[in-house]
């Protein structure tokens, strides 16, 4: 067992294989020859620290056993990258607001969960896919910040795309 | 309101705004002003306008994702045009993506000279994708020349192979990253002199020798003779020759590559073996997965090319050939005579069968698909399938119909399975196939089945799914059967057996009772089955009672009408 503690000063008991999907915390115990972990320190900031938590921590529990990928195929992580599809667990998991997708990913990016943070991305990526750049800036409250002369420039570029 | 103010003036950011506008106010429509100023000073403005948004563009949640991290999300997209849209968003997103070079390296030549300079300067030292179509002009191409180092994968796209001839040769030196290389190629020869191909001079392709994947689609293989890249793992093709074309081809484009190790091949046309030596065969030690499908094969030849091929570690088979023919299961062929057979197993699958499944499927009442597909205890697959389509067939030229031609097939795979010389192990044995047997082929029928269930030890598992009972059990049945024919006493030993969703061809009632006296019998032989599974629609009640006096364990189920009869 391997006891996570937040910086928010939450506790979190979980089985090694758990909390071995993070690659941070699986490094770290391994390079202190810990069976208790000290807490993976997640950078607070402004955010609710104990809730995302709780999130991956559900993701690892629900994925625990599966084969961590690998960093040395290329090809793979290519594969891995082209394509949208997020399973159906995943897809349900990852069905939450837009602020907590976005600190489900800042955890998975810190903890270095890369299938949790690939699904985060990809749920963004299933998000924006197929929009308008006003209608991805409606959905994430962002305005457009392009002078005209840049507006003209991206005009052109999205004309050239539209049918390569 | 910002709180930031600046020394020796005292003003915070909205005080100097407002100063601004003040001033803006009292000096407008002034003499000293003309129209270059005033409108040097809207770009100003629209400047200062636009990082003020950059500002407030900073707060929004989905900018406190880190910049790496940001990048993986358009690193997802397929699509080039919402990898253009995204970067349409912000200045903080453009900025993080155009930095991303990966993001741009899919390039399609026909965006134009301009849009194609741009992305190659975006892309800098990424790999490259470069995807060239019919009409794009050669000029276009000379501008990837000097990035040819970068390229990863090269795609032709319906272009005329003249063309992609001139496009292979526009690099002198060697294209070390190229991994990739599709030709879907439009045309083969000249439109005035249709029969001359012109082969690849010896400056094609000549930088390719590093090359991995090939996927080939044309209209000939005769063009495949002329292309040898050494270090192929990959190879699919898909010919749709204008004519007859020759496997000699083929065979020596494989010959050619040792190292495959997937091999995927579909040719719509008859294939000749014209000038292949008998001894000839093409050893293919890498190969995984190797697949061969001839779409229009009346005369069997998938079976003889297959015969000069070797992959004796492909963990997945497949032979796969049509006929459009309506009585081609008449002719034989259908699947490998005896001599053949032997051969193919021994080119290609060593380890002892553990699983046979049979499966024909009647499709819209022109189709007929079959699959025959053996398993070994090592995952191995190996596939033998044959399709008839008589859509376009005149029906005055068909001498059976669909049924009696299902139930033919069925005879032919029946023999190949027996005749496999490995099927000392096989412990399943599945069978599917919804369809009644025409009376005149009942009796041939069943003593097929008994032949098969001679020839295999016993089984662990035995499973008919849909079939004509009468065929299985002829001993055991009464009324269904026709007294004039003669009743094979089929059945083999088996540890399991499953019947689901019996054709209609024999009532429910008969069919129970024929069951139960099959267990009898297997009980009384001392081969008593371990387990019965069956699905009908109703079964009796009493008949389930006493079927499980002489088995270990009964199943039954129940099913639906609707259910019984999509199945």
């Amino acid at each position: 067992m391997v006891l996570l503690v937040t910086s928010d000063n939450k506790n979190f008991v979980v089985d090694r294989e758990v909390a071995d999907r993070s690659v941070f915390v699986k490094n770290t115990l391994e390079a202190r020859g810990l069976s208790i972990a000290t807490p993976p320190m997640l950078n607070g900031g402004c955010f609710e620290l104990t809730s995302p938590f709780l999130q991956v921590l559900e993701y690892c529990q629900h994925h625990r056993g599966e084969p961590l990928p690998t960093t040395d195929d290329a090809n793979a992580d290519e594969n891995r990258k082209r394509t949208t599809d997020i399973g159906e667990w995943d897809r349900k998991f990852i069905t939450v607001d837009h602020e907590m997708l976005f600190e489900i990913i800042l955890a998975a990016n810190y903890l270095d969960i890369k299938p949790l943070l690939d699904v985060g991305c990809k749920t963004i990526g299933n998000m924006v896919k197929g929009k308008s750049p006003e209608e991805v800036r409606k959905l994430f409250d962002i305005v457009n910040d392009f002078t005209p002369e840049e507006e003209a420039q991206i005009k052109k570029e999205n004309e050239w795309a539209e049918d390569p | 309101m910002d709180s930031h103010t600046y020394p020796g003036r005292g003003l915070s950011v909205s005080q100097l705004i407002f100063a601004l506008n003040e001033e803006l106010k009292r000096v407008a429509y002034s003499p000293p002003f003309t129209l270059e100023a005033v409108s040097q000073l809207n770009r100003d403005a629209s400047l200062a306008l636009a990082t003020i948004r950059e500002w407030r563009n900073s707060f929004a949640c989905v900018n406190r994702i880190p910049m790496d991290v940001l990048t993986l999300i358009p690193a997802h997209f397929i699509s080039q045009r919402d990898r253009f849209r995204v970067a349409s968003v912000c200045r903080h997103w453009r900025g993080v993506f155009l930095m991303h070079g990966a993001l741009w390296s899919q390039i399609f030549l026909r965006m134009g000279e301009e849009c194609v300079s741009i992305l190659l300067e975006r892309a800098k030292g990424s790999p490259l994708d470069i995807i060239v179509h019919r009409h794009d002009p050669i000029g276009t191409i000379a501008l990837i020349s000097p990035r040819a180092q970068q390229i990863r994968s090269l795609e032709f796209r319906n272009r005329n192979w003249l063309d992609i001839i001139a496009v292979s040769e526009f690099n002198s030196g060697q294209l070390p990253l190229l991994r990739t290389l599709k030709i879907n190629c439009l045309r083969t020869f000249d439109w005035y002199s249709p029969t001359v191909v012109t082969p690849p001079s010896p400056t094609s392709f000549r930088g390719f020798a590093n090359l991995e994947e090939f996927v080939f689609t044309s209209g000939t293989l005769s063009l495949l003779g002329h292309l040898v890249f050494p270090k192929l793992t990959t190879f699919e093709l898909c010919s749709t020759p204008d004519s007859e074309c020759n496997a000699l081809h083929l065979l020596e484009f494989l010959k050619a590559s040792p190292l495959l190790n997937t091999v995927k091949l579909k040719i719509s046309a008859a294939v000749v073996l014209r000038g292949v030596p008998q001894e000839m065969v093409v050893l293919l030690p890498n190969v995984e997965t190797f697949s061969l499908h001839l779409a229009e094969d009346p005369t069997s030849e998938v079976y003889n090319i297959a015969a000069h091929i070797s992959c004796p570690f492909s963990r997945d088979t497949s032979l796969m050939h049509n006929m459009d023919d309506g009585n081609v299961a008449d002719s034989l062929g259908v699947f490998p005579a005896p001599i053949l057979w032997d051969t193919i197993i021994h080119r290609y699958m060593a380890s002892p069968i553990e699983e046979v499944t049979l499966e024909i499927k009647g499709l819209e009442e022109e189709e007929i698909e079959s699959l025959l597909t053996f398993q070994s205890s090592d995952a191995t697959i190996f596939r033998l399938g044959f399709n008839v389509d008589r859509t376009d067939v005149d029906e005055d030229e068909l001498d059976m119909s669909l049924v009696e031609m299902g139930w033919k097939i069925f005879s032919q795979a029946l023999i190949t399975i027996r005749d496999h010389p490995l099927l000392s192990n096989v412990k399943r044995l599945h069978i599917k196939y919804k369809a009644a047997v025409p009376n005149a082929y009942l009796t041939d029928v069943a003593h097929g089945i008994r032949e098969l269930f001679e020839s295999l030890g016993p089984l662990d598992e035995l499973t008919i799914r849909g079939c004509d009972l009468r065929v299985f059990l002829p001993h055991f049945l009464d009324s269904s059967w026709p007294d004039e024919l003669e009743k094979p006493i089929v059945f083999l030993r088996t540890k399991e057996l499953t019947i689901l969703h019996l054709s209609m061809e024999v009532d429910e009632m008969e069919c129970a009772s024929a069951i139960l006296k099959l267990a009898k019998s297997q009980h009384a032989l001392a081969i008593p089955f371990e387990r019965v599974t069956v699905h009908m629609e109703w079964i009796p009640g009493e008949i389930e009672e006493e079927l499980r006096r002489w088995v270990g364990a009964v199943d039954f189920h129940e099913d639906e009408y609707m259910e019984y009869m999509e199945s």
